[in-house]
């Protein structure tokens, strides 16, 4: 005879366990990029669209922080006691898709369609997209980034001189914030 | 799989060599590698909030049965044990589970 309530308690508990297991949480990613956004997008209004320097800010700053993010998460999940290759990989092809439609956004620019300083304001929208997915997808925390750096992409639009300060101001708000409300990690691997 | 052992033989709610999984850590335990490609001991003991002891025997009866695999490495000069789910044991996980659910739908 199967006991019912025994074996809904049962389930509950692996769920809880399921659910548990996933969490390793590294606010040092949320914070680099944090920085990142922060000096990135203030730059534009700083040296002015045009700049070459905003450019080569991205080229340098981009494939730094990527590969600083997979290095710091891959020692917080070892430190944590969970391997998981797939969803590493999910991570990295998400931001990495995120690079490539903006690296993809300058041919825009060069054919003349796009001014540089329109190509920064859908820089920002293409990362508000980016965490927006992310959120939805792979980790609900990020819903709240996608949010502030969707308000900041208006923000650009239509402030002039402090627009993209502001953006990335309130990048670098929502993803301090993150960092700071995330679950605290044990160190389990032992 | 030692066929004699009363955790095992006294459930047997299926029938089969799958009454190992009718224990809700051992199935936890199989859940959460599939899930992912390996956890250590350590993370399993404080996901599945069990005691040394006792996890390490719900192990070893998953390691005898040929569902987990076992590598032992070093971190920080500390020993670390680390779990993978086998082909058999993801063929039992998915077994059960799907037994499960056909035990659900009788009992709604």
């Amino acid at each position: 005879m199967v006991n019912k309530q025994s074996l809904e308690d049962d389930l509950a508990y692996v769920r809880t366990a399921a659910e548990q297991s996933s969490n390793v949480h590294v606010p040092a990613i949320y914070l680099l990029w944090a920085a990142i956004c922060l000096c990135g997008f203030s730059l534009v209004d700083i040296v002015g669209p045009q700049s070459a320097l905003i450019g080569y800010f991205w080229l340098v700053a981009t494939p730094v922080g990527f590969g600083t993010t997979i290095w710091l998460a891959w020692q917080a999940r070892h430190r944590a006691g969970v391997v998981d290759r797939r969803q590493s990989s999910r991570w990295a092809l998400h931001f990495l898709g995120f690079v490539s439609a903006g690296l993809l956004g300058i041919a825009a620019v060069a054919t003349g369609q796009l001014t540089w300083a329109g190509f920064s304001s859908h820089w920002i929208l293409l990362a508000a997209l980016t965490y927006f997915l992310a959120g939805l997808h792979l980790e609900r925390r990020l819903l709240p980034v996608s949010l502030l750096l969707g308000v900041g992409y208006l923000i650009s639009l239509f402030m002039t001189g402090y627009g993209f300060i502001t953006a990335g101001i309130l990048a670098a708000i929502a993803l301090v914030t993150m960092a700071f409300l995330g679950p605290r990690n044990a160190d389990a691997a032992e | 799989m030692r066929r004699n052992d009363p955790d095992i033989a006294e459930i047997g709610l299926f029938g089969t060599p799958r009454g190992l999984l009718e224990h809700r850590v051992r199935l936890a335990a199989c859940v959460l590698l599939a899930r992912h490609e390996a956890i250590s001991f350590s993370r399993l003991k404080q996901v599945l909030e069990e005691n040394d002891g006792s996890l390490g025997t719900h192990l070893r009866k998953l390691e005898d049965a040929g569902y987990l695999l076992v590598e032992k490495s070093f971190r920080d000069r500390r020993p670390v044990t680390w779990y993978q789910l086998t082909d058999a044991g993801r063929k039992a996980l998915n077994a059960h589970i799907a037994n499960l659910k056909r035990l659900i739908e009788q009992i709604e």
